[in-house]
């Protein structure tokens, strides 16, 4: 067991955890902040995207002992004090959720290329997909939701 | 298009030309930020976690299996091995499957032993420590391999097998289920055809891949009463199966369903809630969680598709097909029960969109050392049409004339008999106009000039659809009028992302003429009080649902009607609802609220007259029969749903790289009740297809151990792939007459005529012709530099 300090949505936790868990078990399991997904465990399927000091991270992928003084941000921390986020709002708006497990995922993607560039490329918003799986979208809404956000 | 609306026959034939429409789904706000809750979320104190140690052997015995050394383990609550719960059978339709192997192992993944503890990295080290020894058996993966004689077999004494109804088995072989359909006479019609095609096509297994794995969580009171969440498509299915598994009344079993991350099919009859129930039925009074990993999720739950077809056309030289020979061979994996219907649907629909008049038909359900496979998103359709639609093209090939022609002489049309033997009315929807509309999109569709890099080719499928279901699969909803005039609605379906509960919000909304804002509908459901659904299935709960809603909402409006009969002192018959309000015909102006009379209209002395509303409503297709065994014909398919897909794609000459620029669905969806849903779910279908067509295929070593279980090896589409590709969707509205404002299936449809619309396409590109699925860029490459150009 090692101590760990970390941020996460603004708040600070001193937590103990075992040194093979995983950022998104700690997240899941200590925090109860249950919006990050697994769907692989291995980094293939992006439903567990967190900003990790700003950067978007397979939380699946990092140890908890990594994150120690680190700044952790998840779907539950993206919305404005009144409750919505812009990022949100674009994919009910294009109905850019179905099973919506893959969601919280995407749109850390979203957020973190947004908070890159205000104005991508397509490229910059394939290369942000990258990825990213969503079985049951078929993509094409999820695309007109980021598009509606740049333009 | 066509308009029937004086068929309709709900709420005395009103017909709704405008369901109120929300501005979102219902649950989008949940989802996007991360509260809405899924099974593998919820914990509760004091719960045990479920690891399964699994065969990595495609088909091996069992000879012993040493738990000492995991015993040791500090934290470990109860190893359960198959000799703990040998007397356990899963019978859903056959009773070939237990919840853990006992004597023998028939697929990899199949588990052998669980750890129960409380924590899940003490189960996992605990389960490595168990120690089995095996003894490999020779392993058959392909269906027709496995009906040789020589075959390995899986299944060594299927007669002692139990059986809910009749299935078709030849025992001592490797075939457990038979279905045949006899139409017209095929006779001498080989001899006389102008020409004779014949092909065999193969779709290959592929994985559901939900990107939520299957997840579930069981509590046992005592032996007899159990309390289970599980992310499944069908609580009230999996509580059957369990109360007939453990000879319990269903009533102490209750199951419940919330979110669902992707089910598709996959997630439907049983997968792993047998085994949780089984084993956690060791340690009662303690919550047991299982979730599976991801590759455990492809090896240990259901796999799906898996079909070689083979065709034998007789075609007149115009094109007119005159008799068709069918077979085919299903690799169902290593248990039998949750494709049995699939082989059947399968056979039904082998057909395609046409009229044939002298059909023969032999689909085979057959035993290999492959996961079970399940259920998937148009259930046995897109195999048939995989291989029918490339052999109508391949037709028109032969004769020299355009496969549009050959498609529209042999359309179903009104009048028409189909292969169950029913009469295809005007109200079945519009093929043709599907048919023409497909055509005429990819007509409009300009393709740039042949580079020296790219060539584009178009193709198209027509299709429909059918959904296979008991012939008692009811859908029921509830209905209840609250003091402030709200409704409380509850229907049978589970949310997996189709909308199915903004979908019924509104239809409830349309037949009350409510304002959408005062119906508030149940989200998840619980066996115990929600109301009852066969399962939420082949494309059903919109129309089955949406039916039982409509049931109830007549039930409603006449105990509103009674209620303010009370009041008026009237007969019921004086009364008339509309516009939410209530009032006598003979003086239009003598009106009551819903509100008023919602719950009983009370007299200023305190005195009730009338009584709360509430209804229940309920639907089962009507007439609904079993194939007859000789023929294979009958009523078995309550509703079709016709269509006709489209493909535009480039093909890169040098890699083989496959671009695909349009993908086109025209459906007759008789009415959609939610246009932003309904095309969402055919985008979503289109591009799942898409997958099967192009890169999904799971892969076998020859001892049956499966190959690519993974997301880097087992490729989906991806973001990037479809970037450029161009989505179009048209809908047509011919009213099903059994249908929620003549509304009919549409969920799974995207999915059944894309395959055979790329294959198509490739070869209008590079008249090369593929028969297997998928068509990789290298399969496609090798083909391009092969010479000739008729080749496998
Ligand atoms: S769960 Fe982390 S990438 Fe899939
Ligand atoms: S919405 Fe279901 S996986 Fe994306």
């Amino acid at each position: 067991m090692q101590e760990i300090n970390i941020t996460v949505n603004s708040k600070e936790y001193t937590l103990t955890v075992p040194p093979y868990m995983s950022l998104l078990e700690m997240l899941r399991e200590k925090l109860n902040l249950t919006g990050s997904k697994e769907g692989c465990g291995n980094g293939e399927c992006g439903a567990c995207t967190v900003l990790f000091d700003g950067e978007p991270v397979r939380s699946c992928l990092v140890l908890a002992v990594e994150a120690d003084k680190s700044e952790v941000t998840t779907i539950e921390g993206l919305s404005n004090p009144d409750g919505t986020n812009p990022i949100q709002e674009a994919f009910i708006a294009e109905d850019a959720v179905q099973c919506g497990y893959c969601t919280p995922g995407f749109v850390m993607a979203v957020q973190a290329l947004l908070n890159r560039t205000s104005e991508p490329t397509d490229e910059d918003i394939k290369e942000a997909l990258g990825g990213h799986l969503c079985r049951c979208t078929g993509y094409e809404a999820i695309y007109r939701a980021i598009k509606k956000l740049v333009k | 298009m066509h308009k029937i609306v004086e068929s309709l026959n709900y709420l005395g034939g009103k017909n709704m030309a405008t369901i109120p429409q929300p501005s979102e789904r219902l649950d989008a706000r949940k989802k996007t930020s991360g509260k809405a809750k899924f099974v593998a979320d919820l914990t509760f104190p004091g719960m045990l976690h479920a690891v399964i140690l699994r065969s990595p052997h495609g088909h091996a015995l069992i000879n012993s299996i040493d738990i000492s050394e995991a015993k040791k383990i500090s934290g470990i609550e109860a190893i359960i091995t198959g000799k703990d719960v040998a007397d356990l059978v899963i019978n859903i339709d056959i009773g070939d499957q237990q919840p853990i192997a006992v004597d023998k192992v028939r697929f990899m993944g199949e588990p052998v032993a669980a750890v129960l503890a409380d924590d899940k990295w003490k189960a996992a080290e605990a389960v490595d420590l168990i120690k089995v020894e095996y003894e490999i058996l020779p392993a058959v993966t392909d269906a027709r391999e496995a009906m040789k004689e020589d075959s390995p077999i899986l299944h060594e004494k299927q007669e002692d097998y139990k059986r809910h109804g009749e299935t078709n088995f030849t025992a001592g072989t490797n075939v457990f289920s038979h279905y045949k359909l006899r139409k017209g006479k095929l006779e001498d019609i080989f001899e006389k055809a102008d020409l004779v095609l014949e092909n065999s096509f193969v779709y290959p297994h592929r994985s559901h891949t939900q990107i939520e794995p299957h997840g579930a969580i069981a509590f046992w009171t005592n032996e007899s009463e159990m309390e289970m969440y599980s992310s499944t498509q069908s609580p009230f299915f999996v509580r059957t199966c369990l109360a007939d598994m453990f000879a319990i009344d269903p009533a102490n079993i209750i199951v419940k369903a919330g979110y669902l991350g992707g089910g598709f099919g996959g997630k439907s009859d049983v997968t792993i809630e047998p085994l949780l129930a089984a084993i956690s039925r060791f340690v009662p009074g303690k919550y047991v969680k299982l979730t599976l990993g991801r590759e455990e999720a492809f090896t240990g739950s259901v796999i799906a598709r898996g079909a070689a077809v083979e065709l034998k056309t007789a075609v007149s030289k115009e094109g007119k097909i005159l008799g068709e020979k069918v077979k085919i061979y299903f690799n169902s994996g290593a248990y039998g029960s949750c494709s049995l219907h699939i082989v059947t649907a399968a056979g039904h629909n082998s057909s395609g969109p046409y009229e044939i008049d002298n059909m023969e038909v032999d689909a085979y359900g057959v035993y290999t050392n492959n996961p079970p496979v399940g259920a998937f998103r148009g259930y046995g359709h897109p195999e048939v049409h995989w291989a029918k639609e490339r052999q109508i093209n391949l037709i028109a090939k032969e004769l020299g004339i355009d496969p549009l022609k050959v498609r529209k002489i042999n359309l179903l049309k009104p009048g028409s008999i189909n292969a169950l033997g029913q009469e295809i009315e005007l109200e079945n929807g519009d093929l043709a106009g599907c048919v023409d509309k497909v055509a005429e999109r990819l007509g409009e569709i300009e393709l740039p000039a042949e580079t020296d890099n790219l060539v584009y080719g178009k193709g198209m499928a027509a299709m429909m659809k059918s959904p296979v279901m008991a012939t008692n699969s009811a859908a029921s909803a509830t209905l209840r009028f609250n003091e402030s005039g709200s409704v409380d609605l509850a229907v049978s379906g589970v949310e997996m992302g189709q909308g199915t509960k903004t979908a019924m919000r509104q239809v409830a909304a349309g037949g009350l003429e409510l304002p959408l804002e005062r119906i508030k509908i149940k989200e998840d459901i619980s066996t115990d009080n929600s109301p009852y659904g066969w399962q939420t299935i082949g494309s059903t709960t919109s129309w089955k649902g949406g039916m039982a809603v409509l049931d109830a909402v007549q039930k409603a409006i006449d105990q509103l009607k009674a209620n303010a009969a009370a009041v008026f002192d009237v007969a019921v018959t004086e009364v008339e609802y509309a516009d939410n309000k209530l009032y006598l015909s003979s003086d239009p102006d003598k009106i009551l609220t819903t509100e008023e009379v919602c719950f009983g209209y009370m007299r200023g002395n305190g005195y009730l007259l009338g009584q709360p509303v509430q209804a229940y409503g309920t639907y089962v297709p009507p007439e609904l029969t079993h194939p007859d065994p000789e023929t294979g014909q009958g009523n078995c398919a309550a509703e079709w749903t016709f269509g006709a897909q489209g493909v535009v794609l480039s093909i890169n000459k040098n890699t083989g790289e496959i671009t695909v620029h349009n993908l086109i669905t025209a459906l007759d969806a008789g009415k959609v009740i939610n246009p932003v849903l309904a095309r969402n779910q055919l985008v979503g279908a289109m591009v799942q297809e898409l997958g099967g067509a192009l890169t999904e295929e799971l892969v076998y070593a020859e001892d049956g151990k499966m190959r690519n279980n993974n997301f880097t090896d087992f490729k989906i589409p991806t973001p990037e792939d479809v970037a450029e590709t161009k989505m179009e969707v048209y809908f047509f509205e011919t009213p099903e007459p059994i249908g929620p404002f003549g509304a009919r299936g549409i969920a799974e449809h995207g999915t059944v005529g894309i395959a055979a619309a790329v294959g198509n396409a490739i070869s209008d590109a590079l008249n090369i012709e593929i028969f297997n699925l998928p068509i990789y860029n290298e399969k496609v490459f090798m083909e391009m530099t092969k010479a000739g150009d008729l080749v496998v």
